[in-house]
């Protein structure tokens, strides 16, 4: 890889980072400076365009867009991130464990594995989330549920290479028990493949979840979700295009800033 | 080959089973009475009773799951709560149209993603590719609902160029184009990474050398390369078309299945919902299965491959 490309891929990972930490720290800690409570009607006010009191305009109750994005970002980004770290931990718990069983535990694992990956994820995670009651978990059960398959898929591949490997031949000539060489020696070893798959999946799974709540699935109006606010103002696009427009720029720029990420992290790994 | 694809049929069972019992173990998730909510509370007395005979509640989870299998065989999903209608026959009818835009998304975002993506490989790191790069990877980070909306409000409301809804050849540019941005990402970014990886190939080298023109090597030599992962990702996104399919359906007013799951989601009508995942499944699993048939046909190293094993 060239100079110059190591560069660019220096300053894009340096752009996407300071993006994120700029949304994390705006979504985490704007709710305590913004003057307008998020859930208070105001009649009065109902679809203004934006303006110096209200950056973002107002939505078709007089609800500030801006503060219903930050508290919005804190639920859309919160079960995001929730479902992510929970098919990571799921993913690399079973991926590891087949993989280095093997046998019956194996296959049995895989088999499901398999059976998930048949589905077209999203639709199998409407499914689950439209009979379960609707509460902010909902989202995250049905993300983890499918979306610890192809981490599991993932890291139990590796696992096959590193079984034979000469590390492990020689902790175990020098007694070590099954258990810690699964502990010590190949959970370790897989841990960076698997971040790495998790840094790359953030983005789908932000993706996954406006989707989800876009169909009204999991936390419930008139609590704030970014999917959420752009189905209930889809009938004011008309008139009103910055009430759909500002919730799926914050989609749209947060799983940009996270594949950017996830991409640098794949180049570098490569390029060494 | 023949033996290939019988063995990969015969593996069709055991996957068809499993999806069956994740769709009946959902069922069962649903507070009340199965038989009813497959049926519908308003259906006629034969058709819940002859569900009832099949999922009965008298009877063991594995007898109910036997029964719940023999309906789908016959192609029972139930009816609709609010229309009453088979959920089978809705399908049936809709799906074609659902078909009918994943294909002209595929028509769209084959070739943009292929040219797209060889241009940016064999300009690598230049500023062309970055901009590519760059775009595709918007692609695949804007909601598909969202980019959906943008595009009527651009193209319908502003420009006045294309109806924002309805079903026909004119309403197909919008729905498709707002699927096709993230399948041209995807095809995009493993077209390039193909060409960066070929062109450093001999074969391509020794083409080059003998002065073969430019249009052959990449029309030829280099295309029937790329088309194999190419194939891969246009399988591998066909799910995301299906599921793309349910948000963006609605807001097109397209008569797919998509709107139809859609609307069922809203209106919490269950066995809608459940049965056109399912057949959206079953569609997708048989089209990887083509995907797979597919590649034995174009590409002679895996036949070697499976030959060898």
């Amino acid at each position: 890889m060239s100079l110059r490309s190591k560069i660019l891929v220096a300053k894009e990972r340096a752009i996407a980072a300071l993006t994120l930490i700029f949304i994390f720290l705006s979504v985490l800690l704007g709710p305590f400076f913004t003057p307008y409570d998020p859930y208070q009607i105001n009649l009065d006010e109902i679809r203004m365009p934006p303006s110096i009191k209200h950056p973002f305009g107002t939505d078709q109750k007089g609800r500030d867009i801006l503060s219903r994005i930050l508290y919005g970002g804190r639920i859309s980004l919160g079960v995001a991130l929730t479902a992510t770290a929970v098919s990571f931990a799921l993913g690399f718990l079973i991926g590891t464990v087949s993989g280095y069983v093997g046998g019956r535990i194996d296959m049995f694992f895989m088999a499901i594995v398999d059976l998930l990956m048949a589905f077209p994820s999203l639709l199998l995670a409407i499914a689950i989330s439209v009979v379960l009651p609707q509460q902010i978990y909902t989202a995250v059960i049905a993300l983890a549920f499918v979306g610890w398959a192809p981490f599991a898929r993932l890291v139990r591949g590796y696992v096959l290479v590193l079984r034979d490997e000469y590390f492990i031949q020689a902790a175990r000539a020098i007694g070590a028990s099954e258990f810690r060489i699964l502990l010590k020696h190949i959970m370790p070893q897989c841990l960076y493949l698997a971040s790495m798959y998790m840094g790359m999946k953030v983005g789908s799974f932000i993706l996954s979840e406006s989707a989800l709540s876009f169909l009204g699935l999991g936390a419930q109006p008139p609590v704030p979700t970014w999917g959420g606010m752009i189905s209930s103002s889809r009938a004011y696009m008309i008139s009103d295009p910055w009430m759909v427009l500002f919730p799926g720029l914050a989609i749209a720029i947060t799983a940009f800033s996270f594949n950017i990420l996830g991409d640098s992290l794949v180049t570098k790994r490569w390029s060494k | 080959m023949l033996l290939y694809i019988l063995k990969r049929l015969f593996l069709l069972i055991p996957l068809l089973l499993g999806i069956t019992l994740i769709s009946f173990t959902i069922l069962k998730f649903i507070p009340g009475d199965p038989a009813l909510i497959m049926a519908g509370e308003r259906a006629s007395e034969e058709d819940i009773e002859k569900i009832r005979k099949a999922l009965g509640s008298d009877r063991s989870v594995f007898a109910q799951y036997g029964g719940y299998l023999l309906l789908i065989l016959r192609g029972e999903f139930g009816n609709s709560y609010y229309t009453r209608r088979k959920v089978i026959d809705d399908i049936a009818e809709k799906f074609p149209n659902t078909l009918l835009l994943a294909i002209s998304t595929m028509l769209i975002a084959v070739p943009a993603g292929i040219i797209l993506g060889f241009m940016a490989g064999l300009k690598k790191d230049s500023p062309l590719d970055t901009v590519i790069t760059g775009l595709s990877l918007t692609g695949l980070s804007v909601p598909v609902f969202w980019t959906g909306l943008l595009l009527i409000y651009l193209f319908s409301l502003k420009l006045k160029l294309l109806p924002p809804s309805g079903t026909g050849i004119k309403f197909l540019i919008l729905p498709s184009l707002t699927l096709a941005l993230p399948a041209i990402g995807s095809i995009s970014r493993v077209t390039r990474t193909t060409v960066i990886e070929i062109s450093s190939m001999p074969y391509i080298k020794t083409a080059l050398s003998k002065g073969i023109r430019s249009t052959r090597l990449y029309g030829v030599h280099m295309l029937k390369n790329i088309l194999i992962p190419v194939i891969t990702v246009i399988g591998i996104d066909f799910g995301s078309y299906l599921s793309g399919a349910v948000l963006t359906e609605t807001i097109f007013g397209w008569n797919g299945i998509g709107r139809y799951t859609f609307e069922g989601i809203m209106k919490r009508d269950y066995p809608v919902v459940l049965g056109s995942i399912i057949c959206s499944t079953f569609v997708f699993v048989i089209i990887n299965l083509l995907v797979d048939i597919l590649y034995h046909i174009i590409d002679p190293r895996v036949r070697l491959h499976v030959v060898k094993k």
